[in-house]
């Protein structure tokens, strides 16, 4: 019986390992691709031909300022995540556990705003940001993005699992139902809230299409959309790009590599009993 | 039932009501806007704020940036700032936003490769006019690049760069396989394709893009007229030349080797001759130190011809300042700073420095007599739309399991764009 | 906890504050108070831009000339309806859709419940999974196409199996299946984590419960996680539907240098198709209306979705 369970260990690791070095991959690949000249792209090379030297060229062009985009993403970032982790629940709780006339009418309105691509409506919200005159400011930027209908989706399915009976026992304990929500049911939802402010943090950080186009002025480029406006020559060198992927893509794994401890962290400490 | 559906367009007219209103309250902040002022007030001299909009290399800015600098010098009244653009799709797809804000910049850099479909727009300013005016003397540019940007009679932009096409040769390989003189009509590539042609390499790399098929077909005499000869028994004669050379093995197209541009198949030698432009010498600097190439005009099929690029500066219609941007554009295309582009490595298109680019880029020297017939690409006023159903038919002949012949190809085309 | 419920007992002894803690309480009430930040903001930067494509969508627009916008009633939509390549468009995003959904759900889910265990070193290999997620689309497309190019041993396994040893981006036959392996490949850490989150909810004690009733691991994972699972399941399908509906940076990308939707139109989907129109050729009327018309076939879906499903809200 022991026996089985080793060997059933062992090949479970062998199972996780190997999975992990094929996504890991792609990443790696870009990584290497970050260290090596133009010359060697589609080719294996020594470490003896790494370099730095790709990086180099963002941070030592006095036309650009890195330090600042990535200030500027931080920013935009924080703000969005921000009101995503207060609109989204507020709004899945109300779907979830809150009987309100006109619920089904949001139920859809939240499912039809999930559906469109932002691509789709992207014309219109810049002209509104225009004229607004909020093109090139962070209200532009962050504003229009506080809520998510994908996020308010996903906290809506994740409280329908939590027990009615948790929002009931506050009651009685002398709680509203609102005061039962931010005081109970809120940090219940620790890891949900946590996936939500990882896919938001990611998605926010990693956009290029909105903030390219609704500030498109150097001094408010976010990351993503300055280093791809680094080209020192006619066309694209791939090692240059996959740096300015590199240093785009860092912090969102530090930022997750943090945040996925409280997973287990936050349940032991919320003390969920069935 | 019915009840339900009262509420549900109640809910409805509320919630328009108050995106309306929203929208509204929105609408009153305009002014606030960074808009482009007509002109303030700073010290002794009326400052006119010139905003100059481009997108390319960091060499491109810095040189724009010290211009901004020491424009002062020559026009005190003028205050240039430049913007740099993330990239053109970007900018393109923004503009007509930007102007219906009241933010778009007044002088733009642009090439004659999309410009037509935003000339036809109306979203450029004609020049004559104020050309006399802020004192742009024209006789100083390349005729043909000039040319270029005289639209209907109309001159639309000050041509700042002029760029014949060219064809280039992998020269180790042509030596090796003891091939004599560089062609000089696709009859001589395809003699020597064939030769060239190997299990490494391929013997010609046609990429199916609109540029590179452009300059076949113009060097048959063609071309696409604005849209109205896209089906000319030139073109298809172009085009036929295209799909024999695939059809008989002698091409590849960037693509079906999984490289995005026919200099990345260059530059690993795994083609041997190909249609190009100026960019391959900074390219293959880069990507492949050790390769020597020769570049040669476009060979001729019937006649002498093949495209020309020509970046102008171009002023907005609705910019408030026109005459004082275009002054900028004259200062912009003035030796000083055109010999800073210069040795970047675009042949300027002020003719008196022409002649040093191609004593700076002896690799070039072929080209020169190029300048005088190269043309303008010619595209429809919808040029977006057109190379996008020009590429997606020509890879559906090559890389797809379309049958279709070149003539049906251009007459299905053409049909689109009466 | 209970301190502070005790003093807000005393504290509503007061009238005006009764009638607020009413508010905070009656279903009625706090079920708009707690939409309503989402719905302002919805109407604003949601509703409104899409009041205004549809509005469009009656005209023949031009984005650089919208001075000469014109009425032409549903024109536009009788010619999406009409152009074949449409169809065309919609058919590709329902195979990407059909192919990589239900993969990428099981896939998602076999990895929530591998790093759910207790292994060494668990955090790392759940940020390893998650990474093809948060990088860049176009860095993930871009090492793909130089995996799957002629020649590579990829492309020479696949060989084996029949396929050709060709690119396979640019090759009409592959070049579909190609943008569905990226969308698996980048998607299935979305599909871990929220599976993985939701593998968090599920109560300790059932699984102690069921030990003690001596159910075996399969029969644990069958009647007491599955159930739980359900409703991220169900989100998980609808997302990934949208999301696969909604693919475009990919496809971008692998075209970046051809005509959008490249090879010859084997990639187009609705959202190239709405994007060449709409926006690339700045033709905003017949744009809004392909907007308007993706729009009513993903309700559609969505809705038969449901019922299929049948989740109970």
């Amino acid at each position: 019986m022991k026996e089985r369970k080793f060997t059933g260990r062992i090949l479970l690791y062998v199972a996780i390992i190997a999975l992990g070095l094929l996504f890991a991959m792609p990443f790696l690949y870009t990584i290497y691709t970050s260290f090596i000249s133009m010359r060697n792209v589609n080719t294996l090379v020594g470490p003896d031909q790494w370099s730095f030297a790709n990086y180099y060229v963002y941070f030592t062009n006095e036309a650009y300022d890195v330090p600042q985009w990535f200030l500027n993403t931080l920013i935009m970032t924080s703000i969005v995540v921000l009101g995503n982790l207060i609109i989204n629940p507020m709004a899945g709780f109300a779907l979830a556990k809150v009987d309100f006339k006109g619920k089904a009418v949001v139920y859809w309105i939240v499912v039809a705003t999930m559906m469109i691509p932002y691509h789709m409506i992207l014309i219109p919200v810049y002209v509104n940001v225009a004229q607004l005159g909020w093109l090139n400011t962070f209200k532009g930027l962050t504003i229009p993005f506080l809520y998510q209908g994908l996020y308010i989706f996903m906290m809506r399915q994740f409280f329908l699992s939590v027990p009615g009976e948790f929002i009931e026992a506050a009651r009685i304990d002398g709680l509203t139902k609102m005061g039962a929500f931010w005081r109970i049911v809120y940090p219940l939802a620790n890891s949900s809230l946590i996936t939500m402010s990882i896919l938001a943090f990611s998605g926010t950080w990693n956009s290029y299409l909105v903030p390219s186009t609704l500030a498109n002025s150097p001094d408010k480029y976010v990351l993503v959309v300055g280093l791809n406006s680094v080209k020192d020559l006619f066309f694209e060198n791939t090692p240059m790009i996959m740096a300015g992927v590199v240093l785009t893509t860092l912090p969102i794994l530090v930022f997750f590599f943090l945040f996925q401890r409280q997973y287990i962290e936050g349940i032991s400490a919320s003390g969920v009993k069935g | 039932m019915a009840g339900s559906k009262k509420r549900f367009s109640l809910i409805v007219t509320v919630l328009l009501v108050i995106a309306v209103a929203l929208s509204a309250c929105g609408g009153k902040n305009n002014e606030s806007g960074n808009g482009n002022k007509p002109g303030t007030d700073t010290g002794n001299v009326k400052k006119v704020t010139v905003n100059m909009g481009f997108w390319g290399t960091a060499q491109d800015l810095k040189i724009y940036q010290d211009a901004a600098k020491a424009i002062s010098g020559e026009y005190p009244e003028i205050d240039l700032k430049i913007k740099q653009y993330p990239s053109s799709e970007q900018f393109w797809n923004t503009l007509p936003g930007e102007i219906a804000a009241g933010v778009a910049p007044d002088l733009i850099a642009v090439s004659n490769e999309g410009a037509y479909e935003y000339i036809d727009k109306g979203l450029f300013a004609p020049l004559d006019d104020l050309i006399g005016k802020a004192g742009v003397d024209l006789g100083r540019f390349t005729p043909s690049a000039l040319n270029i940007w005289k639209v209907n009679d109309k001159q639309y932009g000050i041509p700042a760069s002029s760029m014949p096409a060219m064809f280039l040769i992998n020269e180790k390989l042509w030596k090796d396989a003891n091939l004599g003189d560089y062609p000089k009509t696709w009859d001589d590539v395809k003699a020597a394709a064939t030769k060239l042609n190997s299990d490494k390499s391929h013997g010609i790399i046609i990429n199916i893009d609109a540029y590179h098929i452009t300059n076949y077909v113009k060097s048959f005499g063609g071309g696409w007229g604005n849209g109205k000869t896209i089906n000319s028994p030139e073109n298809v004669q172009a085009l036929e030349f295209i799909i024999d050379m695939f059809k008989d093995g002698l091409a590849v197209t960037p693509k079906s080797l999984g490289f995005g541009w026919d200099g990345e198949v260059f530059s690993n030698e795994k083609g041997a001759m190909t249609t190009g432009g100026y960019w391959y010498k900074p390219y293959l600097k880069d990507a492949n130190p050790d390769l020597k190439f020769a570049a040669v005009p476009v060979p001729k099929g019937t006649v002498e011809g093949s495209t020309m690029i020509s970046n102008a500066y171009v002023v907005l219609k609705d910019s408030k300042n026109q005459e004082a941007a275009l002054k900028a554009a004259n200062y912009l295309t003035n030796d000083t700073v055109q010999t800073q582009f210069l040795d970047i490595g675009y042949n300027t298109a002020v003719a008196s420095l022409s002649k040093q680019y191609f004593e700076k880029n002896p690799e070039f020297k072929d080209i020169e007599p190029a300048l005088a017939y190269s043309t303008d690409f010619g595209y429809p006023a919808d040029t977006k739309r057109f190379i996008d159903e020009l590429v997606k038919q020509v890879e559906n002949r090559v890389l797809g399991g379309s049958n279709k012949t070149a003539k049906e190809i251009l007459d299905s085309i053409q049909e689109q764009f009466k | 906890m209970s301190q502070y419920s005790k003093q807000e007992g005393r504290i509503t002894g007061r009238p005006g504050f009764s009638r607020l803690r009413m508010l905070a309480d009656s279903d009625k009430a706090l079920g708009w108070i707690f939409v309503l930040p989402f719905l302002v903001l919805w109407c604003w930067w949601f509703f409104y831009p899409f009041v205004q494509s549809f509005v469009r969508s009656f005209q023949d627009a031009n984005f650089a000339a919208l001075g000469q916008a014109k009425f032409i009633g549903l024109e536009n939509y009788i010619n999406i309806l009409q152009d074949k390549l449409f169809y065309e468009a919609v058919w590709h995003s329902l195979e990407i859709v059909i192919i990589s959904v239900p993969v990428q759900t099981f896939l998602g889910l076999s990895l929530a419940i591998l790093v759910n265990k207790k292994l060494k070193g668990k955090g790392i290999f759940r940020t390893v999974f998650f990474v093809p997620y948060i990088t860049s689309q176009i860095a993930i497309t871009t090492v793909f196409m130089m995996l799957f190019k002629k020649g590579t041993f990829l492309t020479d396994f696949f060989g084996k199996f029949g396929f050709g040893d060709v690119t396979w981006f640019a090759d009409t036959r592959y070049a579909l299946l190609f943008v569905c392996l990226l969308f698996i490949f980048q998607n299935s850490g979305f599909t871990m984590i929220v599976y993985l989150s939701g593998l968090q909810e599920v109560p300790k004690d059932l699984y102690e419960a069921g030990e003690i009733d001596g159910a075996s691991g399969w029969n644990k994972f069958r009647f007491i996680t599955l159930p739980y699972l359900k409703p991220i399941t169900f989100f998980i399908v609808s997302v990934t539907t949208i999301v696969g509906f909604q693919i475009f940076d990919q496809i971008a990308a692998i075209s970046r240098y051809g005509a959008l939707g490249s090879p010859a139109g084997a990639t187009s989907t609705v959202v190239t198709y709405f994007y060449q129109h709409g926006i690339r050729y700045m033709n905003i009327g017949y744009g809004s209306a392909a907007v308007v018309l993706f729009f009513i076939i993903i309700m559609l879906i969505t809705f038969l979705q449901k019922k299929l499903l049948d989740e109970k809200g």
